[in-house]
């Protein structure tokens, strides 16, 4: 089992939302979070006042799918969050030694 | 018993003459072998025969015996009570014990003033009871303040109030229990004392004991629906124990306490009129009591219809944690506050105007959640025309009212769902919003809404998204077209997409083309840059390039419109090719439409020679040459150079940036003219890794004034003084060279 981890814009979510689905992944976890890469925030100006953005809102998806169709997975959230402009975001992955359904006790991919 | 009675205050009072009946006879029994004066009391709400299915139970043991010695008469009583479940409070103290700590902590107190004696000396009991009540009327005036000091957390309004300690709730009638015990001398379990003593009338005691009745009735569904001591009615829980009513109950028990308090005047008939209307929210939040007792007693029915309805209306969803009435409410309160944590409201605030259409919008623009299901923003309109008309504002704000109230989701939830570095989403809500005035009145709204949705509503990361859509937004109603952009290019793009034939190739170019660009285009310029863009190739490819010419719209002046793969320094290649082909460029516009560029040059003849067709044959040659690199275009312009007069003026170069847009950097060059100028700096802002977005240039006696509007590579203003500091240095260099 792989853990993908995914940095998007907001906008970005439904998008990525459904083309998960249409891979047949039924369940993610998404977080709204701050941060900053190269982008290094920016600064806004209203009606002549600047006001420095350090930290940018992002939002931030986990899931755990199978070893088998984590690569598509990895495909489907570059090519649904991509705008072509800075500030895309990032997916990383990373293995995932287990997984446990609490309500019924199943274990590995079984509990995805 | 629990399951078959009817919940209310009836039931609760069975409930608790059974377990009178259990306690009496096992506390009978416990104490048979003791032969000091003792008794047991009920206390609290048992006290006052309010019993609830899962409520713990307190009671009282009032004994002359010392305590080691009672101790297994009391393990008696409370074992088996413990042993069936039942949850038991208890104290054993002596009468002179009950009476001190009476007298020094409210909490004794207030259980002791609806005691009822639940077995063992009567006599005793009722003496130490009475005392306790007779001790508190001696020193009423302490007890009543520690009563009204007492803090009442939440809102009747609520949509998940608290029962028992929100304001409204049981112990909001419990105070009004026991000012009646204090103030009459005597225990109490209701509060129709306080109508002998004229605290209160009939009518407002008969409020009360209506509402004990509908909280307790609610009260008891609850825990028995959970299987515990719970009085948060939770918003999974309102469906199934129905909350008919339960906000009126909570109201009438407030705004009775309020009146004994005296924090509300009890009788206050008058309609309010707008000036009352404004003063009140003035004071901010601390107006929210009078505010809403006022529009749930139908103050306000006269200014906004149907408020007192709406303030009992629940609506739950995306977080709200209040009725439609009261988030309303709350959301025009928090407007006098907002600049004060919030220096981007503030800012728009400190605009020169009128606030009133912003309160009348925040009063009113949840009005159309009368009706359910989507749409309530549009319905609202009426309700804030209504209320500004009610208190006289002229028409302009009226209609800046209706506006706010029918956009007041706009910029929340295109911040959350639209890329707001798209020029067409920010052109379509500048056209929605119209204004920068309204635009700061929008983002104060929706500010004041979320903050009174909840506190997950609006959190640093939802302002963060806000703010960068009113920055942007700001920035492009700067200028004065901006708003009718939208609409246009809507108006054009509908007439473009009628003239094709169905399933053109050319549709899906026409859907890419931004609104910035469709605005300022007739549909049949439109039809003939689409084919431009339709023929492009491959970089690389013969196709990579198509040109189109037109006459101008001034003598002697061509529109020249350059199709071809996009990369950086395109517009100085461009530029520089038509200065090889001797053409001046008077104005140029710059397009990405998908991944292909689309330049239109307005150009005329840079000498007196007649522009003929030779002309674009050699521009076309040239151009393809230099895209192909196979031109070097520095050199050749210098050489052209040589051709002509070495200065006409001189006048030094002066590169100025204002950078006061959030969109776009717009940089001012003065310079005397020359061959090649326009391409000398285009190449340096190419150079600085900058986009050139749109070019004005022209030429007045002998003097170039071109003004450059700049985007980084990631779309946004450059604004790095240092940057533009260096760009500038560059530029006054290379256009000082003859």
């Amino acid at each position: 089992m792989k853990k993908i981890e995914a940095i998007i814009k907001p906008h970005r979510l439904d998008d990525v939302k459904e083309s998960l689905s249409a891979l047949g992944v039924t369940g993610m976890t998404a977080y709204e979070v701050k941060g900053f890469g190269r982008q290094k925030g920016h600064t806004e100006v209203y009606r002549g006042a600047e006001y420095t953005v350090n930290f940018v809102p992002k939002l931030k998806i986990e899931l755990v799918v199978d070893d088998d169709i984590a690569p598509k997975v990895e495909e489907a959230i570059v090519e649904a969050a991509r705008t072509e402009k800075i500030g895309d975001g990032k997916v990383f992955i990373y293995d995932c030694e287990s997984a446990v359904r609490i309500r019924t006790g199943e274990r590995g991919p079984d509990a995805l | 018993m629990v399951g078959s009675s009817v919940p209310g205050t009836v039931a609760a009072r069975e409930l608790s003459d059974v377990t009178d009946r259990a306690v009496s006879a096992l506390a009978e029994a416990a104490f048979a072998e003791c032969e000091e004066k003792w008794a047991v009391i009920a206390l609290g709400a048992y006290g006052a025969n309010r019993l609830l299915p899962y409520s713990d139970i307190d009671l009282l043991v009032l004994a002359e015996t010392p305590s080691q010695k009672l101790k297994p008469y009391v393990e008696g009583l409370l074992y088996p009570l413990w042993d069936t479940g039942i949850d038991v409070g208890h104290q054993v103290r002596s009468r002179a014990e009950h009476l001190k700590q009476s007298a020094a902590d409210i909490e004794i107190l207030t259980s002791s003033l609806t005691g009822r004696i639940l077995a063992g000396d009567r006599e005793y009991a009722t003496d130490a009871l009475g005392e306790v009540a007779r001790r508190a009327h001696r020193r009423r005036r302490h007890v009543l303040a520690s009563l009204a000091a007492r803090q009442r957390p939440g809102s009747p309004y609520l949509l998940e109030p608290d029962l028992k300690a929100g304001i409204g709730g049981q112990r909001d009638i419990d105070e009004l229990v026991w000012r009646a015990a204090v103030l009459g001398a005597a225990p109490s379990h209701d509060c129709t004392g306080l109508v002998e003593l004229g605290v209160l009338t009939h009518e407002q005691a008969a409020l009360v004991q209506g509402a004990q009745d509908h909280l307790t009735g609610t009260r008891w569904r609850v825990q028995t629906s959970l299987k515990r001591n719970s009085s948060r009615v939770t918003l999974d829980l309102a469906d199934e124990v129905g909350l008919d009513g339960l906000h009126e109950a909570l109201a009438d028990v407030a705004i009775v306490l309020d009146g004994v308090r005296g924090i509300l005047p009890t009788v206050d008939p008058d309609p309010w009129d707008g000036q009352r209307l404004f003063s009140a929210l003035a004071e901010g939040t601390r107006a929210l009591p009078t505010l809403e007792s006022a529009a749930f007693m139908g103050r306000l029915d006269a200014l906004i219809p149907g408020m007192s309805a709406l303030m009992v209306l629940r609506r739950p969803g995306l977080g709200h944690r209040y009725t439609v009435g009261a988030h309303m409410l709350r959301a025009a309160a928090l407007v006098a506050g907002i600049g004060a944590d919030d220096p981007i409201a503030a800012e728009a605030l400190r605009a020169p105007g009128d606030v009133r259409p912003l309160l009348v919008a925040a009063l009113t623009h949840d009005a159309g959640k009368e009706t359910a299901g989507p749409g309530h923003a549009e319905r609202g309109v009426p309700a804030a025309r209504a209320l500004a008309e009610a208190v006289g504002i002229d028409p302009r704000a009226t209609a800046m009212a209706e506006r706010l109230v029918r956009e007041h989701l706009l910029l929340a939830e295109t911040a959350a769902t639209s890329d707001t570095d798209d020029d067409d989403v920010i052109l379509s809500v500048a056209a929605r919003v119209g204004d920068a005035a309204t635009l700061g009145a929008l983002y104060i709204l929706t500010a004041v809404d979320s903050l009174a949705t909840g506190p997950g509503a609006w959190t640093r990361w939802h302002a963060a998204l806000v703010r960068d859509l009113l920055s942007t937004v700001d920035g492009a109603l700067a200028d004065p077209e901006a708003s009718k952009m939208a609409e246009r290019a809507n108006l054009v793009r509908a007439e473009v997409l009628e003239a094709l034939p169905a399933k053109s190739p050319l549709a899906p170019i026409i859907h890419a083309m931004p609104s910035r660009y469709l605005s300022g285009h007739t549909a049949s310029v439109v039809i003939a840059q689409a084919g431009l863009l339709a023929d492009v190739g491959a970089k690389g490819t013969d196709r990579a390039l198509a040109i189109g010419v037109a006459s101008g719209s001034v003598a002697g002046t061509y529109r020249v419109t350059v199709a071809t793969p996009d990369r950086p320094g395109l517009f100085a290649t461009v530029a520089g090719c038509l200065t090889l082909a001797g053409l001046d460029i008077m104005d140029a516009e710059l397009y990405t439409i998908g991944l292909t560029a689309l330049d239109r040059f307005v150009v005329g003849s840079a000498t007196d020679a007649s522009i003929e067709h030779h002309t674009w044959n050699r521009f076309e040659r040239e151009l393809r040459a230099a895209l192909n690199g196979n031109l070097a275009l520095e050199t050749r312009l210098a050489k052209r150079r040589l051709h002509y007069d070495r200065r006409t003026c001189s006048r030094p170069v002066r590169v100025e940036s204002d950078t006061r847009s959030a969109r776009v950097t717009t940089l001012h060059v003065t310079a005397p003219d020359r061959v090649g100028l326009l391409y000398d700096i285009a190449a340096e802002v190419s150079d600085a890794e900058i986009d050139i977005v749109r070019v004005r240039a022209l030429v007045k006696d002998g003097v170039a004034q071109d003004v450059f509007l700049l985007t980084d590579v990631d779309g946004q203003a450059p604004r790095d003084p240092g940057v533009l500091g260096h760009l500038a240095m560059r530029i006054r260099e290379r256009c000082s060279k003859a």
